[in-house]
């Protein structure tokens, strides 16, 4: 299905099994074996963190910049982009309510 | 040797970490001509790996008077540099989970209130108060709050003051490792460095740990000895702490990103290295979950490690080299010199012109350790080289 390629991803490269994956309770396409940072990418979901209105996504795309936290399977502060996709697997979008010290 | 370039000066700094900053920038504000020469970048040492806390309380009764000057000269800091740093006197908090350092504590409040320092004694009543995220099943019998402690960005400091040197017309020369200095007749009369050799009739030694290697160039024994301090940051929350909190087991703050940074007791080195170290990450698992509860479930994303530099009792040697006359060394500043920064700037500036500090210098005296000599032989050596 080309809709279920996204903007992002090649054509003509083999895949794993297609699946849906839930971003803030919608449902994203995804392939098995990709990343959910890749899923969110092409899904042109750009927005992993959100920090007192500031928003944070995908940087390094390995690992090292922590800039792709997100909340998966309930864990808080997990990486986006080193995390492999399965089926159904719950994803939210990370929310800082303020910045600034504590008043 | 030949093939360097020779550089004139009034006043070489050694060493671009926050002490050197300052007091190459009060130099260059004087009227000086200034270069400052760093074995790496500026700030990416102790300095830029630092906790962060500017703190007057539980300090050493000679230098709680520099640290209050210091505060207050922080004060002013973010108007004077124009740039954010993120210094906020949100207050540190000293938590007391055993009777004796509680006992103690009363006594070392009393002292620093005669010394002029606002700080307060709390019941763990009003600890919790000030403190939600605190467990409520540890023992606790109480705790000190200075309430104009505070914080600031150590990395957001280390650029602006680079920005405020440069428009002061400080020369900055980054990996310009000096190898030696130089004299004419017991005074101070140059430096040799990896890529200039620098003509001045003043210098100050301020390169943190290496400050030892260079003393020991010129054959002194400085006595000081080395701590890797590692912090831990976590993902960003929203704000959960407002004051720099210490206790028994190690510290930690709230950076306005809304990151924890977590702070374990220094390990002793005896080698000058920054590696990342696992019994930190071990301490902060054992230990700060017990106490914060909401860290068991939160990652830490990165780590940092920097040297302190310590003498034998706690305190900086801030002094002029005995036998070197133009030569001054700030170092040894045991945990304590990213608060105390602005004040040495101005103190050792004060020096280095008139000849004078405005404040009492004595208690940080090198001789405190010892007769500190240069000998004939040692300056006929310097002299011919």
């Amino acid at each position: 299905m080309k809709e279920d390629m996204g903007f992002l991803r090649l054509e003509n490269v083999q895949r794993g099994e297609a699946l849906q994956i839930e971003v803030d309770g919608c449902p994203v396409a995804a392939f098995a074996g990709e990343t959910v940072a890749t899923a969110l990418l092409s899904a042109g979901v750009f927005s992993c963190q959100i920090h007192d209105g500031r928003t944070m996504g995908v940087f390094c795309n390995i690992g090292q910049c922590c800039s792709c936290l997100m909340t998966i399977d309930g864990v808080s502060g997990v990486r986006a982009c080193q995390t492999p996709v399965s089926p159904g697997l719950k994803v939210a979008i990370r929310r800082v309510e303020k910045r600034g010290p504590r008043p | 040797m030949s093939d360097l370039q020779t550089v004139d000066c009034d006043a070489l700094v050694i060493g671009g970490g926050i002490t050197g900053c300052f007091i190459a920038l009060r130099l260059a504000q004087k009227g000086l001509k200034v270069c400052l020469a760093d074995k790496g970048a500026l700030f990416r040492e102790a300095s830029g790996r630092s906790g962060g806390g500017v703190r007057q309380q539980f300090r050493n009764k000679a230098e709680l008077p520099l640290a209050m000057e210091s505060v207050r000269l922080w004060q002013g800091l973010t108007e004077e540099l124009d740039e954010d740093i993120e210094y906020y006197q949100g207050g540190s908090l000293r938590l007391h989970r055993t009777q004796q350092l509680h006992e103690e504590d009363k006594i070392r409040v009393e002292r620093e209130r005669a010394q002029g320092l606002e700080v307060h004694l709390l019941t763990p009543q009003q600890v919790r108060a000030r403190l939600p995220v605190l467990a409520e099943n540890i023992e606790l019998w109480g705790g000190t709050y200075c309430p104009i402690d505070g914080t600031a960005n150590p990395l957001l400091l280390g650029r602006a003051l680079t920005h405020a040197l440069l428009r002061a017309g400080v020369e900055v020369h980054r990996y310009e490792e000096i190898q030696t200095l130089e004299t004419a007749g017991g005074r101070l009369s140059g430096a040799v460095g990896s890529q200039h050799i620098f003509r001045c009739s003043m210098a100050v030694n301020a390169a943190g740990p290496w400050a030892r290697k260079i003393m020991q160039t010129m054959g002194f024994d400085f006595p000081v000895t080395f701590r890797k301090s590692q912090i831990l940051v976590t993902e960003p929350l929203s704000p959960v702490i407002r004051e720099f909190i210490s206790f028994d087991k190690g510290y930690l703050r709230q950076a306005t990103d809304g990151n924890l940074h977590l702070g374990v007791r220094g390990i002793p080195i005896v080698e000058l290295e920054t590696r990342q170290t696992i019994s930190s990450f071990e301490d902060v698992g054992a230990h700060f979950p017990e106490v914060f509860p909401l860290l068991a479930n939160v990652q830490i994303i990165r780590a940092f490690a920097g040297i302190t530099t310590w003498t034998a009792d706690g305190i900086p040697i801030l002094d002029e080299v005995p036998g070197i006359a133009g030569l001054w060394v700030a170092s040894g500043f045991s945990g304590h010199g990213f608060c105390l920064g602005p004040v040495v700037g101005k103190l050792f500036s004060e020096w280095m012109t008139s000849g004078r500090p405005s404040m009492d210098m004595s208690a940080f005296a090198w001789s405190r350790f010892g007769k500190v000599e240069w000998s004939n032989q040692l300056r006929k050596a310097a002299d011919a080289r």
